[in-house]
């Protein structure tokens, strides 16, 4: 293993590290507009320039490998002059409009100026090159080609991502412009990431852009909920209002990408009315308000009762695919711990669709829930059930007389989620007694015996299980306005009513619980549940 | 939709058996692309794409690099005229202003009856017979304003 000084500072890396990832490691930063870890080195602008001693030139850190002996200095009078040289360059035709940028707050154009420039512009603004300002590229993005420094980081994702090649370069010298032929929309599922990978303003998103400084969202560590690959990622939010999803660079999920679906899933979760308050029907057949305690006694002594007269094999457990594995966790204890339910199922859709299968081959799942794997973990599903459709059939034949259920509608939208939903629905009308835990209303929740407001997907605290079995953190980003609860809390307030002789006050207990209790989580910490996750057993 | 026609088709295949791989061929391809239909329409672009399996965005990328593939249409006759040292002190300008003064259109514009369009171009390399003119394949050398009125006239009648 090549060991080598940079600034000083001796490090050792693995070979075929290149000098700019080697700083890296050492927590040297590197100016660079074209190098990005997740796409083939380009090596075209010149911004990572550093001194290797006994080579008679600057090099650029991208694309040279560290070597055995190397001494390397990144920020030396040398250096510093010439990364200002390249980045006066990059600015000679830039329009300089960071007042009216949306990438201003998070632009590498200002910040290395603000490192290694502050120069005064040579060029008048008048003799400037114009370009094309505001092109439509689509749903996902907006082009402006003056603000472009010409990485051609867009045109290698296209090309070696998504293998799609809508961007080029057009021209040549100063005239040379970034765009699609014709402007032409970008055609594919994940055009959103080159707004992210695009280092300054020239790839804004459609969706987020003038919705707010960058500088006033604060950022919370989150899973996306849109499907079972489970993709790491940064959700940037400000007073209770989610603006937008970002990757968090995941080398084992998700790299630095994430779907357009997944991306824009929020709204879907913004969208439709929220269930406020606990309901339980009334002798009238109306739901009336109740408050918690009230709706987990009941909830509590109606389980019992009919359990004490049919059996536990009449109750059936409905768990959710999208539900936090501390939500399952605790619902599986009550209602297999203190009601002695046996019959447990999950899935809404009728295929039994592997968690495991491809929608496309870059990131996306059919399975449209972040936690399946996590509900298949948990044992949260009987075989010789035939699916919800057999639960159905058998609390049409009087068989099953309760289910408690927990429902959230998918945050990316398939054909098929009507019909699912309609079979939860049909489930609900099919049993006496039915308890869900929803987020959002439906017309048909309104038939339930009993519905118990819950938070959702980005409004908790909790941890997912994605199609590879590796468990990844969550963290609660906003707070919904009403008496909602999450999941694993509601269960949490059944269990003590039940007089368990347990309890949890926060998510990472149900967590620390979780992996005490179930072998597949055994011995799995919280530490290790952050970036990149960690793996459950194969049990 | 435009289409290469039996010829230009055989000499395409030709053109792809002289390279190891397809992506070196593009040049040329876009060269016989220019003959056969004068200039590199986005619409050529995207035939080229489709022809050789790259996407319409590379094609036009290569071809708006090169100053020799055009972007804009010609005239029958494009007449280009060196600008350099040589040429410019042997005396391009002179000729220049006859050629706008016969045909009456300025650099990359049209005749109205479409026969020709001039520009200025960089070195010919034909120094030694400066000043020099190409119009398509072949060079005239030796300009004058007088020889270059001839040029226009035999190239009228043509
Ligand atoms: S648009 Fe952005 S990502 Fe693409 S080449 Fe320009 S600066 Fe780089
Ligand atoms: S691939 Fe799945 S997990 Fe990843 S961003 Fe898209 S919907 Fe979310
Ligand atoms: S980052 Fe090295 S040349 Fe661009």
């Amino acid at each position: 293993m090549p060991k080598l000084t940079i600034n000083g500072q001796e490090i050792e890396v693995e070979p075929g590290t290149t000098i700019i990832q080697a700083a890296q490691v050492a927590g040297i930063e590197i100016p660079h507009y074209c190098y990005h870890p997740d796409l083939p080195v380009d090596g075209n602008c010149r911004m990572c320039l550093v001194e290797v001693e006994r080579m008679p030139k600057l090099a650029i850190s991208c694309a040279t490998l560290a070597t055995e002996g190397m001494v390397v200095h990144t920020n030396n009078d040398r250096v510093k002059e010439s990364v200002r040289g390249v980045l006066e360059f990059l600015l000679v035709n830039h329009p300089v409009d960071c007042p009216v940028c949306d990438q201003a707050g998070e632009c590498r154009l200002q910040d290395y100026y603000m490192v290694y420039g502050l120069h005064t512009s040579e060029i008048p603004l008048e003799m400037k090159v114009r370009k094309q300002k505001v092109v439509d590229l689509g749903p996902m993005v907006v082009l402006d080609q003056e603000r472009c420094v010409l990485c051609s980081r867009c045109i290698r994702f296209f090309d070696h991502v998504t293998h799609t090649g809508e961007m080029q370069f057009f021209g040549r010298g100063d005239h040379v412009a970034i765009g699609t032929f014709e402007n032409r929309p970008l055609d594919n599922p994940y055009s959103g990431n080159v707004v992210d990978i695009c280092p300054v303003g020239a790839l804004t998103s459609r969706d987020f852009r003038f919705k707010c400084r960058v500088w006033f969202l604060n950022s919370t560590d989150s899973v996306c909920g849109g499907c079972s690959t489970g993709c790491s990622m940064r959700i940037d939010h400000r007073d209770g209002t989610v603006f937008r999803l970002l990757p968090r660079r995941n080398p084992e999920v998700n790299k630095s990408w994430l779907c357009d679906e997944g991306r824009m899933s929020f709204h879907e979760l913004a969208a439709g009315e929220r269930v406020r308050r606990p309901m339980i029907k009334g002798r009238d057949g109306m739901q009336a308000p109740v408050v918690w305690e009230e709706a987990v006694r009941s909830v509590d002594s109606k389980l019992k009762e009919i359990r004490d007269n049919h059996g536990a094999g009449s109750i059936l457990g409905f768990a959710s695919p999208s539900a936090t594995n501390e939500a399952l966790f605790l619902f599986k204890q009550y209602m297999a711990g203190q009601v002695g339910v046996t019959r447990f199922e999950f899935r809404a859709d009728s295929e039994d669709k592997s968690v495991t299968e491809q929608e496309d081959n870059i990131l996306r799942r059919v399975d449209k829930h972040p936690n399946s794997m996590g509900a298949i973990k948990l044992g949260l599903v009987s075989k010789e059930f035939g699916g919800i459709e057999g639960a159905i059939e058998s609390a049409r034949e009087g068989k099953l007389r309760a289910g408690v259920i927990i429902y959230f509608k998918p945050l990316v939208r398939r054909p098929t989620d009507e019909e699912a939903e309609s079979r939860v629905a049909e489930l609900i009308r099919a049993v006496e007694y039915s308890v869900v835990l929803a987020a959002h209303k439906t017309d048909w929740l309104a038939e339930a015996s009993v519905v118990l407001p819950v938070t959702a997907w980005s409004e908790e605290n909790g941890s997912y299980t994605n199609y590879q079995g590796r468990v990844q953190l969550a963290r609660r980003a906003v707070t919904p306005a009403g008496d909602m609860r999450p999941v694993w809390q509601v269960f949490a307030l059944l269990l003590a009513v039940s007089g368990a002789d347990i309890s949890w006050s926060t998510a990472a207990d149900v967590f620390e619980s979780l992996t005490e209790t179930e072998p597949a989580y055994r011995g799995i910490t919280y530490d290790e549940a952050r970036l990149p996750g960690a793996l459950v057993a194969d049990i | 939709m435009i289409q290469f026609n039996e010829e230009a088709m055989r000499q395409y295949q030709a053109i792809l058996k002289r390279y190891p791989e397809k992506r070196p061929a593009l040049i040329p391809v876009l060269i016989l692309a220019q003959k056969e239909f004068g200039w590199i329409s986005q619409e050529v672009a995207e035939y080229v794409g489709s022809l050789m399996g790259y996407p319409a965005s590379d094609v036009l990328s290569v071809a708006t690099f090169y100053t020799m593939l055009r972007k804009k249409p010609v005239g029958k006759y494009h007449m280009e005229i060196c600008r350099n040292v040589s040429c410019w002190l042997m005396g391009t300008y002179p000729c220049v202003d006859e050629i706008k003064r016969r045909l009456g259109v300025e650099a990359e514009e049209i005749t109205e009856d479409g026969k020709f369009s001039w520009n200025l171009t960089e070195c010919l390399g034909s120094c030694g017979t400066a000043p020099a003119m190409q119009v398509g394949d072949r060079y005239y050398e030796n300009l004058t304003p007088e020889s270059v009125g001839e040029i226009i006239e035999k190239l009228a009648n043509d």
